[in-house]
């Protein structure tokens, strides 16, 4: 998200713009008017086919006239320059070409739904994941990662990218957690009372350790596989009790490796989890849903979608509103049809 | 005799010092809100959110008509908005 905290970039998109965002696993699929459209102005970079990705930042017209295309993961300057041209440009065409209602672009009639992203469930809880790698400095605290070694050894090997690519790589990697209707309505007994334990249904805990406890802050993650969760504990206690709310704290730990023998796995993470629940009984609602999951995390056979080596690995978890286009994003491991083994159904 | 006392004391200092490890690697609930922001987002870090991104190429393609500006399309293999 470099370029897209650059002031000037934000400016532009929110002033001069319509800015959308999507996931072209979807769209180079679609059979409809809008996947038309998205295949008249993304065109192809190489042979065309459904398993060609169209990664890029293009400026369209409404019509379907492409202004500029280039290939995504470009660097602030590189974005602004391209908006400001593309703008100038824009600006330039006959008026009959820009003006409001010029295009006569009606709502879709029929639209393609074997491939749309999945949507949340009804009643269901949306949660937001952060995952950052972390560091120890000298006193063994945790602090964000540096990858200032990563970036030097990349130069060395003169990669492309450079060094705010991989800089970039230090911010957290955001997703989306979906917890079912049914799910989240379990967690609170009929009768509760204060100090009562139980575990944290196992579905989400599959969840959890399956498609959301790995380090994917350097690309686009898939979930472990089914036998690769060695160990997972995960219990509520109950704290408070009132009227009001009940208050609810989880703890537990996780082994997640690709063998069952740690010192022979080429990719793991061993995270202690702590979480801190409220359910507010007069709006039968969750009001607080936090988690945290911290512990040492290695890839060194290059399977993950993380920084290699071993490092301390944190992933947050909080409630969503669930009003924003972002929220309303499917789990990033839900692609590719893997919604139902997702949700254990 | 003093074979085994010194037997029982190697065995209670393992323990000790693999229950002082275990404890320190257990997760405090005091420790809970520094974890949290230490791996959230920062400002700095969450300022993309200022753009009014859309997830919907048509109705992005039909606002852009509406009110007479160009689309911005940012596609990636992955949504790009659920990856940093």
């Amino acid at each position: 998200m470099l370029a897209f905290s650059d002031p000037d970039v934000i400016k532009l998109l929110r002033d001069e713009y319509v800015p959308v965002a999507v996931d072209d696993w979807y769209y180079r699929r679609k059979r409809d008017a809008e996947g038309e459209f998205f295949w008249k102005i993304s065109g192809s970079w190489g042979s065309v086919g459904d398993g060609e990705t169209r990664q890029q930042l293009t400026c369209v017209t409404a019509e379907g006239r492409v202004l500029s295309k280039k290939n995504e993961g470009q660097f602030p300057v590189q974005v602004r320059e391209r908006l400001r041209q593309s703008l100038f440009e824009f600006k330039s065409l006959p008026k009959a070409e820009r003006a409001p209602r010029s295009a006569k672009v009606e709502p879709l009639k029929q639209r393609d739904n074997t491939f749309v992203p999945p949507k949340p469930s009804e009643g269901g809880l949306i949660l937001k994941v952060y995952t950052r790698g972390l560091d120890r400095n000298s006193r063994g605290e945790l602090t964000h990662c540096n990858l200032d070694r990563e970036i030097q050894e990349r130069a060395q090997l003169n990669e492309i990218a450079g060094a705010d690519y991989y800089k970039a790589k230090e911010a957290p990697q955001p997703d989306r957690l979906w917890i079912t209707q049914a799910e989240w309505k379990s967690l609170v007994p009929a009768d509760p009372r204060k100090g009562a334990s139980f575990p944290l249904p196992e579905s989400i805990v599959k969840r959890l350790c399956q498609y959301h406890f790995f380090d994917d802050t350097w690309g686009l993650p898939l979930p472990w596989g089914d036998g690769d969760t060695r160990s997972a504990r995960m219990t509520l206690t109950i704290q408070e009790v009132s009227p009001a709310q009940v208050l609810l704290r989880l703890e537990g730990e996780a082994v997640i490796a690709n063998a069952s023998d740690l010192s022979k796995a080429g990719r793991g993470y061993q995270p202690k989890i702590l979480g801190s629940l409220c359910y507010d009984r007069t709006r039968s609602a969750f009001t607080r849903f936090d988690l945290v999951a911290v512990g040492e995390h290695w890839d060194n056979d290059g399977s993950g979608a993380g920084r290699m080596g071993r490092h301390p690995l944190g992933i947050a978890f909080e409630l969503a509103k669930g009003d924003s286009p972002q929220d309303r994003l499917p789990p990033d491991t839900t692609r590719g049809g893997r919604l139902s083994s997702y949700l254990g159904q | 005799m003093a074979r085994l006392i010194g037997m029982i004391a190697v065995v209670a200092i393992a323990f000790l010092t693999c229950s002082a490890q275990t404890s320190a690697q257990q997760l405090r609930p005091e420790e809970f809100n520094t974890l949290q922001r230490l791996i959230k987002p920062t400002a700095d870090e969450l300022k993309w959110e200022q753009i009014p991104w859309m997830t919907d190429l048509w109705e992005a393609r039909r606002k852009a008509d509406t009110e007479g500006k160009p689309i911005f399309l940012w596609s990636m293999d992955g949504n790009p908005l659920g990856c940093s």
